[in-house]
């Protein structure tokens, strides 16, 4: 019977526990993370009793939670998957719509400029139009400022949202750590059986863990949980956790790492980390954030370089030089600041490097790494960090400033210190859209015109259009001086088909170029460029024609023989660029033979790869005297053809402008006029001009001009070798201009200094400071200056002064024959002109040659502006090129800065809209491709958080079932004690 | 399936949310009248939408040069309408003043008449535009093309510039000529040359416009260039300002003249080619006569004027005057033909502007189109999808306050 009692206390009792159990589950119906639990009933161990076994009542075995562990498991993985999608697409959706806006975006700001560009190149001696297209490209740089710094603000968000994440993190470990150690104790004291509500909350725990980040779970033998992130670091470890922080990065600053420590030591693991909202900050800091910074700064650097390019090849509205419209893209410190020291490199940090853009369609939207790797202090490579492709392995020489053109950009090493395991990290385009600032402030700056204007002469016969001009490179020689164009050209037709390019600075009087443009050939029909192209070419030229000491005696008793022209053999050395080095690399000595000629010399270094050289042979007579006893006619004679032969009456020779009479003395211009009419001169190339006092005869192919002349003592000639050398002043102006005719009083005043400079020799400079009362005193008194410097030369000087008043003087040797006895002979050699090709550079050995100088300077061909013409031009036709001046109405340059619009200047096929409109296409399909997986991850997320509840959920309807089951059963359980009661009643009562 | 009394919960609200988000961006879709608000929204049509709207507003740049060309272009053809009257005009009066009836005072009237038109014509050809700049000088817009010269007649001091506007990305169109094509670079009937003050003169000296006095032994020069170049005064015996005549190509003097004395303004003849030289030029100073077969309209019509004035009614003044009167009549012919070509000439560009302008617009027509199509939203679809929307969100709300009123707790 207590049998009876102890089984219905017994259903009491379960029933009691399971109501309980009912009643918890009803309370936490709505508790996140709660597993419903049911009681597991069993039935006690029966008793042998009367040959039977008799059941003895019930008892709770277990109270265990329902759950499925592989469905846990499946709900932190999408959980993960989800929040990191969802934090992508949030972010990302900001950029997207931020760069479509119309009031935000850079498209409008860029049509707005042009526009404004084209409005000033419609009428660009407007001011106002000038002023709106400042305006304009201010608004421009503003919305690129807004913009970036609507991207900064959000890394310093995304900065402070890994802090509060990466401390979320470290909290959750170090609770499920404490959990660990709770369940642990729990089940042990419980005799195995489980703290379902501690598991619950250990699992609710990971869970949370797992919307930040990306976790791996494995339960240990003890019930502990080990949670690991990223490749393998473990966050707990049983009853132990780690800590996770952020830090500022080594590599760049400004976007902060995720750092774990371990036992004291800290592991950068930005790149391991992985899924959950730090997943996703860190995809959309590297897939739109950074890319999208970069993209921006390239279409603002790509703007500005080409921009301020186009600009500072034209003219403002004043004339001068176009200066730069926005800021310097290459000004040191941004150039400087586009190249971060890691904080780790080793001390001293006296590092000094630049990232200087060359080239804006070859610039990336990536970063760049340099490390110095080693095995010494000066190896480096250079990764590009898009693909970690290494672009470059090199390593550093002893000299700074050391270039590595990199992609579009030269990496330059300034100074300092570099020891193996530096690194450095280089941002190229990241703080484009920030550097970039106006920089023109008035609106008369704008320089819309172009430095050159060419004119056709009104006189001119023939049907040719000359291009107005474009200029491509204003720092050649050619606009060294503001407002002018050095020298002003005049383009003059020899015949249909030929032209000479000439120095016009005085139009009644155009010079020769140097280097030399003439004769070059003009093709009818197609476009011709009359002017050199720019390949970098060089020019040197040889000292020119010597004048020997003395004229050559031509005894009639010795042989006859012609005099050569005194040039010293000449060892040259001619050097290219060694690419593998960096350095020059010579080719060896070419050996000049002594007295070669012009032509000669120029075919030797014409043989050479790379090189070409032109002769011309210059030379001058005058001062033509006769001796006053005419004894014998004088003869000359040049090239052994003779110049002064006597004709009969009526005979014809050459052509009917051969002069018939040889006057007496000679004079200059019967010499140009028979050299002219001569057909052996003609062929042999061979021209004279006079200007009625001195003839000058030239070779144009660089023949040797040889002279004799024979006649009496007393005939008498000047030779010299046509070169003038003029004097500058560099002490006090003179009062009025000097002239040959009158004298100058130098004592008053002054000091009046001058200086000569001699190919070869160098510069002298004489001090004029006497009364000179006549001309001729004048005259010799400058001789007698020059004289006493240490000025060597052969023959006598000249003295000349210019209308204008410029000393110059020439050196000249007399010529006069010795009767019957001999000749006078003398030979001219010619000056050399020698063009190299890019880089290759020429020296001269012994120096003191009277060839060539030492170390010649190699001045530029190239002038720095191209013209082009078309149609049939006769010869005699003319056309000048000046400084564009006052042209205010110009719109040529502007034609061409408003042309960059539509340029393809990134990457070579896309303008800066289209970068722009690729840029915000590709964020658009990131953050749709983000918002297609979040709601696809979100509903992956509610199927399995769907399948945990109908596994795990509390069901209300359920509990009310259970607690009406479970009531029945306990209201039982009380009835089979009150049966027992009154069975032990009725018993008792029989007793009674 | 089991389902636990949280998931029902969530599984009702959860629709509700959605149904109104969708009803939202329908809703936001109508109020914007676009179907792409962000490219987000649709990343391949918001590239085109991008691209669509580059074009239209770059058009509407090329539209804006398209007008500013066209009021350019009917500017200088109004001005160049003038131009042909005027000649025209000056053409009648040189045929009237040939009649044999006419007297020296006849004449005189009549170059009165011819002086006026003249100066009409220079007004005409130093015409500014609306931005106050000269229409004839090139692109020294702000100096003035056609200069009263010291001594007499008019010096074109603009340039060559042409300029020009890109009316589509492959069509520039020119929007002046100068002065110099139009009213300068005539051709002549008889050989004739211009002169110049040497840019590098330091002096105050200038050489006037000149006239060709004697055609035969001008011809016989031309087409030599002259240069008169001024000698240091120590050069003549007593020293005083004098000055050489060269030839350009040779340096040679002409017909022997060197040191000669300067006598400011006095006439010169040499060659056949009358001028003066005036003011104070420096030592090295020098003036350039340059050969031409060219000569200005106005320098044609001052000689004409001249000529009229001062050829009386001799003999052998009429003789000179006939053919002054045919070389002008030549002249002028040449004058109307070089204005007339620039006229066609401008007719050209206009047709072609006109030819954009219309291309222009019905290309603009169609990217509008492509871009609606694009980016703006179908209302009829868009309103019927938002009623859809509203009457699902309606009957989330209504099945989910329904659903979970039903429970077994109640009924205990």
């Amino acid at each position: 019977m207590s049998n009876l009692l102890n089984i219905g206390i017994s259903g009491l009792r379960v029933h009691q526990t399971a109501l309980t159990v009912t009643g918890h589950n009803i309370a936490n119906v709505d508790t996140e993370g709660y597993s419903r639990q049911d009681v597991t009933i069993s039935n006690n161990n029966p008793q042998f009793q009367g040959g039977v076994w008799v059941g003895s009542g019930a008892m709770v075995q277990d109270v265990r939670r329902i759950f499925d562990e592989f469905l846990v498991g499946q709900l932190q993985k999408d959980t993960s998957t989800f929040n990191f999608f969802e934090t992508l697409s949030t972010n990302a959706s900001q950029i997207d719509s931020l760069l479509a806006d119309p009031g935000t975006g850079v498209q409008p700001g860029i049509e707005n400029m042009f526009g404004a560009f084209q409005a000033a190149i419609d009428d660009p001696s407007s001011l106002p139009a000038r002023q709106v297209l400042i305006s304009e490209s201010q608004g421009l740089v503003d919305r690129f400022h807004s913009i970036n710094d609507r991207l900064s603000d959000t890394n310093e968000i995304l900065n402070g949202q890994l802090g509060a994440i990466t401390t979320q993190i470290t909290t959750l470990g170090e609770s499920i750590a404490e959990l660990n150690v709770q369940i642990q104790f729990a089940t042990a004291s419980a005799n195995g059986n489980y703290p379902n509500d501690l598991l619950d909350k250990r699992d609710l725990a990971i869970k949370e863990l797992s919307e930040l980040v990306s976790v791996n779970v494995v339960t240990q033998d003890n019930n502990a949980v080990n949670v690991f992130i990223g490749n393998g670091q473990p966050l707990v470890l049983g009853k132990d956790f780690n800590t996770l922080s952020t830090q500022t990065g080594a590599d760049d600053p400004t976007r902060n790492a995720i750092v774990f420590e371990r036992d004291g030591v800290v592991q950068d693991i930005t790149r391991e980390i992985q899924g959950g909202q730090i997943g996703g900050i860190l995809e959309f800091r590297s897939s739109v954030l950074d890319p999208v910074t970069n993209r921006l700064g390239r279409v603002a650097i790509a703007l500005q370089f080409n921009l301020n390019e186009q600009h500072a090849l034209g003219i403002d509205i004043n004339g001068q030089a176009g200066g730069l419209f926005f800021e310097d893209i290459n000004d040191p410190i941004v150039a400087s600041a586009r190249v971060v020291g890691n904080a780790d490199n080793a001390p001293p940090d006296d590092r000094k490097l630049g990232a200087y853009i060359t080239d804006p369609n070859q610039l990336t939207d990536s970063e760049y790494k340099v490390e110095f790797i080693g095995p010494n202090d000066y190896t480096f490579k250079v990764t590009r960090m898009s693909d970690g492709e290494i672009l470059l392995s090199n390593a550093l020489s002893t000299e700074f400033p050391e270039s590595f053109d990199i992609e579009g950009f030269d990496l330059t090493f300034e100074s300092g210190t570099y020891t193996e395991g530096d690194s450095f990290y280089i941002l190229p385009t990241r703080t484009g859209a920030d550097d970039i600032e106006l920089d023109i402030q008035l609106p008369q700056e704008i320089a819309l015109a172009t430095a050159v204007m060419t004119d056709y002469d009104v006189g001119n016969i023939g049907e040719a259009v000359i291009s107005s001009g474009a200029v491509y490179d204003a720092t050649t020689e050619s606009f060294s001086v503001p407002g002018e164009l050095t020298p002003p050209l005049i383009i003059k037709f020899t015949s249909d088909t030929t032209y000479d390019v000439l120095d016009n600075s005085d139009p009644a009087n155009p010079i020769p170029l140097f280097p030399p443009i003439r004769n070059q050939t003009y093709v009818p029909g197609v476009v011709n460029n009359l002017l050199p192209k720019d390949e970098s070419k060089t020019s040197i030229s040889s000292l020119g024609g010597y004048l020997p000491p003395s004229q050559f005696y031509q005894s009639n008793l010795q042989p006859i023989k012609t005099p050569g022209n005194g040039f010293f053999p000449a060892r040259l050395s001619i050097s290219d660029p060694d690419s593998i080095t960096g350095g020059m690399k010579s080719r060896g000595i070419l050996t000049i033979p002594a007295e070669s000629s012009a032509k000669e010399t120029a075919r030797i270094l014409s043989d050479q790869k790379g090189v070409t050289a032109t002769a011309v042979t210059k030379l001058q007579l005058s001062d033509f005297r006769s001796d006053p006893n005419d004894f014998l006619d004088a003869h000359l004679f040049l090239n052994g053809i003779e110049l002064t032969d006597t004709l009969s009456e009526n005979q014809v020779k050459y052509a009917l402008d051969y002069p018939q009479e040889v006057p007496d003395p000679i004079n200059a211009n019967f010499i140009a006029d028979r050299i002219n009419a001569n057909f052996n001169f003609q062929d042999m190339g061979i021209t004279a001009k006079s200007d009625g006092s001195v003839v000058t005869i030239t070779a144009i192919n660089g023949e040797d001009l040889s002279l004799e002349m024979q006649g009496d003592h007393d005939d008498y000639m000047t030779v010299s070798n046509g070169t003038d050398t003029y004097l500058k002043s560099t002490g006090n102006a003179v009062s009025k201009p000097l002239s040959k005719f009158e004298g100058y009083d130098f004592s008053e005043g002054g000091p009046y200094q001058f200086e000569f400079d001699v190919p070869g020799q160098g510069k002298f400079s004489i001090e004029l400071s006497e009364n000179y009362e006549t001309s001729t005193d004048l005259l010799a008194g400058i001789e007698k200056a020059i004289t006493s410097t240490p000025y060597f030369y052969n023959g006598e000087i000249d003295i000349d002064i210019d209308e204008k008043g410029n000393i110059n003087f020439q050196t000249k040797l007399e010529m006069s024959p010795y009767a019957t006895n001999g000749s006078a002979k003398l030979t001219m050699g010619g000056q050399v002109k020698v063009v190299l090709d890019e880089g290759i550079t020429i020296s001269s050995e012994p120096p003191f040659s009277n060839l060539f100088e030492a170390e010649p300077e190699q001045l530029p061909i190239y002038l720095g502006y191209d013209l082009t013409m078309e149609g049939r031009p006769k010869e005699g036709d003319q056309f000048y090129v000046n400084f564009n001046e006052d042209a205010v109405t110009d719109n040529r340059n502007g034609q061409l800065l408003g042309n960059i619009q539509n340029k393809e200047i990134i990457e070579n096929d896309m303008t800066i809209s289209e970068a722009y409109g690729r840029m915000v296409e590709e964020v658009g399909s990131i953050t749709a491709r983000a918002q297609i997986n979040t709601d696809s991850s979100e509903v992956l997320l509610q199927n399995t958080q769907d399948s945990v509840n109908a596994v795990s959920g509390v069901n209300l309807d359920e509990e009310a079932a259970r607690l009406i089951q479970f009531e029945l059963g306990y209201n039982a359980s009380a009835q089979v004690i009150s049966v027992a009661r009154d069975i032990f009643d009725t018993l008792i009562g029989i007793f009674r | 399936m089991r389902i636990s009394t949280m998931q029902q919960f969530n599984t009702g609200l959860r629709s509700i949310l959605n149904n109104q988000e969708g009803t939202l961006n329908t809703q936001q879709q109508i109020s914007t009248g676009r179907r792409v608000l962000t490219p987000s929204d649709d990343p391949i049509a918001s590239t085109r939408i991008l691209q669509l709207q580059q074009d239209i507003s770059l058009r509407e740049q090329y539209q804006s040069n398209v007008d500013a060309a066209k009021n350019r272009l009917n500017l200088e053809e109004s001005i160049l309408e003038g131009v042909t009257e005027n000649i025209t005009r000056i053409r009648e009066l040189t045929v009237n003043a040939g009649n044999g009836s006419m007297t020296l005072e006849d004449r005189t009237y009549i170059a009165a008449e011819i002086e006026q038109r003249l100066a009409a014509l220079q007004d005409l050809m130093n015409t500014k535009d609306a931005s106050n700049t000269y229409i004839f000088s090139g692109f020294k817009g702000e100096t003035i093309p056609f200069e009263q010269r010291p001594g007499g007649g008019v010096v074109y001091k603009g340039d060559d510039g042409e300029r020009s506007l890109n009316i589509s990305n492959s069509t520039t169109v020119q929007t002046n000529d100068t002065g110099k094509t139009l009213f300068v670079d005539i051709t002549s009937a008889e050989n004739t040359f211009y002169t110049r003050d040497n840019e590098a003169n330091i002096g105050t000296g200038f050489i006037t416009n000149g006239f060709v006095s004697d055609q035969e032994a001008y011809d016989e020069f031309y087409p030599e260039d002259m240069i008169i170049r001024f000698n240091p005064d120590g050069f003549i015996t007593p020293p005083g300002p004098n000055y050489s005549v060269v030839s350009k190509s040779d340096n040679r003097p002409i017909n022997g003249l060197t040191g000669q004395g300067y006598l400011p303004g006095a006439e010169l003849v040499i060659n056949g080619a009358n001028f003066k030289i005036a003011g104070q030029p420096e030592p090295g100073d020098s003036f350039l006569l340059n050969s031409s077969k060219k000569q200005s309209v106005t320098d044609t019509v001052s000689g004409l004027v001249e000529g009229l004035r001062s050829l009386g009614d001799n003999p052998e003044e009429s003789a000179a005057l006939d053919s002054l009167l045919e070389t002008t009549l030549k002249n002028l012919d040449f004058a109307q033909t070089s204005v007339s070509e620039v006229r066609s000439e401008i007719g050209g560009r206009l047709n072609t502007i006109d030819n954009i302008d219309n291309l222009h617009q019905d290309v603009d027509l169609v990217s509008q189109e492509v871009l609606s199509n694009l980016q703006d939203i179908d209302f009829a679809e868009a309103v019927s999808r938002l009623s859809l929307q509203s009457f699902l969100l309606e009957a989330a709300q209504q099945s989910f306050t329904q659903i979970n009123r039903l429970s077994l707790f109640n009924s205990l």
